[in-house]
């Protein structure tokens, strides 16, 4: 059977056209999209990493595109010299005192640029007799990695706003970071530094017995070394006492004119008195030394389960070395083993 | 078209499901992996003898385990957490944990029986309760030859107590001592002391009861050299004891004093008093000899 098309150049016509209409709607579609044909104004903007900048990275205010990386190349002083293109309709926006904050998906790897609009401006603009502070086209607007952009975080006239995920784990980055800086860590001395702050906790759920008797010995009142100091306390006063008589007597003597007269004037009793303060001192001095003796066995364990604590938390962070290690004095196995003939 | 209609709902139906039935396949492995971690960090520290440390470990694994309804897992964690209480002395909590894990056992993972049957021995014959530990291990049987190995030496060194047939657990240990051995070179054996613990009851049973002095020395110089490689001075200390003892009964006086010398000095470092009396005992009645 012959099979003949009859209408084979409509039928293609057709296809080519619709196909080309397809094609048109798309480009204009992507154009649009892409604001291709919307007038831009040129800012530029530094940062310190150019890892997921393209030229098609957006700017973002609020969740609307304010504008786009029109180019980007690597200055002299190795950081990355970026051109952003703001939209007409958001010219406005660029003022003094706005930063452009580069945020990197932890995910994907692709960057993104917030820009962070003043909350409050560093003067009135009344009282300088200004209306507005939008920057002019071709201005420098700071980023957040550099000094100055960092500057005006600090001094809260912006604040962070975007991916509350990359911002967390930005923050976490830094945190980290930070630490390495303070405490000289190596890169790979996270997981260490983990395994520190574990070791740590369990010295320190170890050691509750230790906090426990110094709270002991430490609680107001009926402490025993509240009480011993008290005692100490109340002894020292009369020791003072003591002293003062003697002093007073010994400089009845310092002048040894007269002084069989002086002595031939002491009172008997005034020098019985003060031997026999004395003697009640020292023999309170001795009840006191004797109560410290019984509460040495048990200060000295303290003290030294004390010391071990501390010596960890001198070492720490991280807790470098910990608490030494003692001499094993257990067996290491707890399977019995039998003797010969035994 | 409505043929259709219901065909592709089929399928969304499908694939929804399949979706929704894989979630918890992947959270599960993943505390189930964690548990594993912790469980080998508490075997770790089980090993430095940190026993409440291993404690609060497997304590962290036995939670996993729960949470992933893992149930060899739990009764694994459960009962090294009759362990360590009973390192710990204190049997109380441990005997709670061995009736916990008795009845997961009972109800679900029979072959967990030689774990819980290991821990119940190893407590009988810390007590020297050796007909409890004849009693245990005549009831149980195992296909795990680590658990079996130390069942078998803890019996035969029990009946040998007890003046009852111990041949066919010495054979047992001497079969399974060379498989030991291979593992134990390969790194994969759960437990590296039980090899040590085997080549030692051999040579316990074989110089004791056999009086084989000359092949003993070899078993116990092989314990000697395993608990060596494992770090486990109590286990070197006792083999070199017997080694003594072996090197004495066959007249070799300095080799004997040189291995009493040398047991004496771990003994002295572990502070084990009632070993460090035995032992100058043996190399006070070689000065006496020689005078």
């Amino acid at each position: 059977m012959n099979f003949k098309f009859k209408h084979t150049e409509k039928i293609v016509g057709t296809f080519v056209f619709i196909a080309l209409v397809i094609l048109i709607t798309g480009l204009v579609l992507i154009a649009l999209s892409k604001k291709i044909f919307v007038e831009t104004y040129a800012y530029r903007t530094k940062l310190i990493d150019a890892g997921g900048l393209s030229v098609s990275t957006t700017l973002n205010f609020k969740g609307y595109e304010i504008g786009r990386v029109k180019s980007f190349s690597l200055d002299q002083n190795n950081n990355i010299d970026v051109e952003l293109g703001i939209y007409e309709k958001y010219r406005d926006k660029i003022v003094v005192g706005s930063v452009i904050y580069r945020q990197v998906n932890p995910i994907t790897g692709n960057m993104s640029l917030i820009f962070l609009y003043p909350n409050r401006f560093s003067v009135k603009l009344a009282d300088v007799g200004i209306n507005s502070l939008a920057l002019r086209e071709g201005s420098y607007i700071p980023s957040l990695d550099m000094p100055d952009g960092q500057k005006l975080l600090e001094d809260k006239i912006v604040e962070k706003s975007g991916d509350v995920i990359s911002i967390i784990f930005e923050d976490t980055r830094d945190f980290m970071s930070n630490i390495r800086q303070e405490f000289q860590l190596k890169k790979d001395s996270v997981k260490t530094f983990f395994e520190k702050i574990d070791g740590f906790s369990q010295s320190l759920f170890e050691n509750k017995e230790v906090f426990d008797h110094l709270n002991r010995l430490l609680s107001p009142g009926d402490g025993p070394i509240f009480t011993m100091l008290n005692q100490y306390t109340e002894v020292a006063n009369r020791l003072k006492t003591s002293a003062d008589q003697l002093n007073q007597m010994l400089d009845n003597y310092k002048n040894p004119e007269g002084l069989m007269n002086k002595m031939l004037m002491v009172r008997q009793d005034q020098l019985g008195l003060a031997v026999e303060n004395l003697n009640k001192d020292l023999a309170a001095l001795h009840e006191i030394l004797a109560a410290l003796k019984e509460q040495s066995p048990l200060m000295a364990r303290v003290l030294d389960r004390t010391e071990k604590t501390l010596q960890s938390l001198n070492n720490h962070p991280l807790l470098r070395g910990g608490i030494k290690k003692e001499g094993s004095n257990a067996n290491t196995s707890k399977k019995k083993r039998v003797d010969i003939n035994e | 078209m409505k043929k259709y209609t219901i065909i592709l709902s089929l399928l969304c139906m499908v694939l929804i499901l399949t979706g929704c039935s894989s979630l918890p396949k992947e959270v599960a492995p993943q505390t189930i992996e964690m548990a594993h971690i912790k469980m080998k960090l508490a075997r770790e520290a089980q090993g430095r003898q940190a026993y409440a440390s291993a404690l609060r470990l497997f304590a962290d694994a036995y939670e996993l385990f729960t949470r992933a309804d893992h149930i060899r897992g739990k009764i694994d964690s459960g009962l090294s957490i009759a362990r360590q209480y009973f390192y710990l002395d204190k049997k109380a909590e441990a005997e709670t944990w061995i009736q916990k894990a008795s009845d997961w056992i009972k109800w679900n993972a029979q072959e967990m029986l030689g774990a819980k049957a290991i821990l119940l021995i190893e407590m009988a014959f810390s007590k020297d309760d050796h007909q409890t530990v004849v009693d245990i291990a005549k009831k149980t049987f195992t296909p795990n030859i680590e658990w079996e190995t130390e069942i078998l030496c803890y019996d035969a060194a029990s009946r040998l107590k007890l003046k009852m047939d111990y041949s066919p657990d010495l054979q047992k240990i001497l079969a399974n001592l060379p498989l030991l051995e291979k593992r134990f070179e390969k790194n994969k054996l759960e437990d590296p002391e039980v090899l040590s613990l085997g080549y030692f009851y051999a040579g316990h049973i074989l110089c004791t009861a056999e009086k084989k002095w000359r092949e003993a020395l070899v078993f116990f110089a092989k314990a000697k050299d395993v608990d060596s490689l494992i770090d486990n001075p109590y286990g070197v200390g006792k083999s070199l004891y017997s080694l003594g003892c072996c090197y004495m009964e066959l007249g070799v006086e300095k080799e004997a004093r040189s291995s009493f010398e040398r047991a004496l000095e771990i003994f002295t470092l572990l502070k084990d008093p009632v070993m460090v009396e035995k032992i100058t005992g043996k190399i006070d009645s070689f000065s006496k000899k020689t005078d």
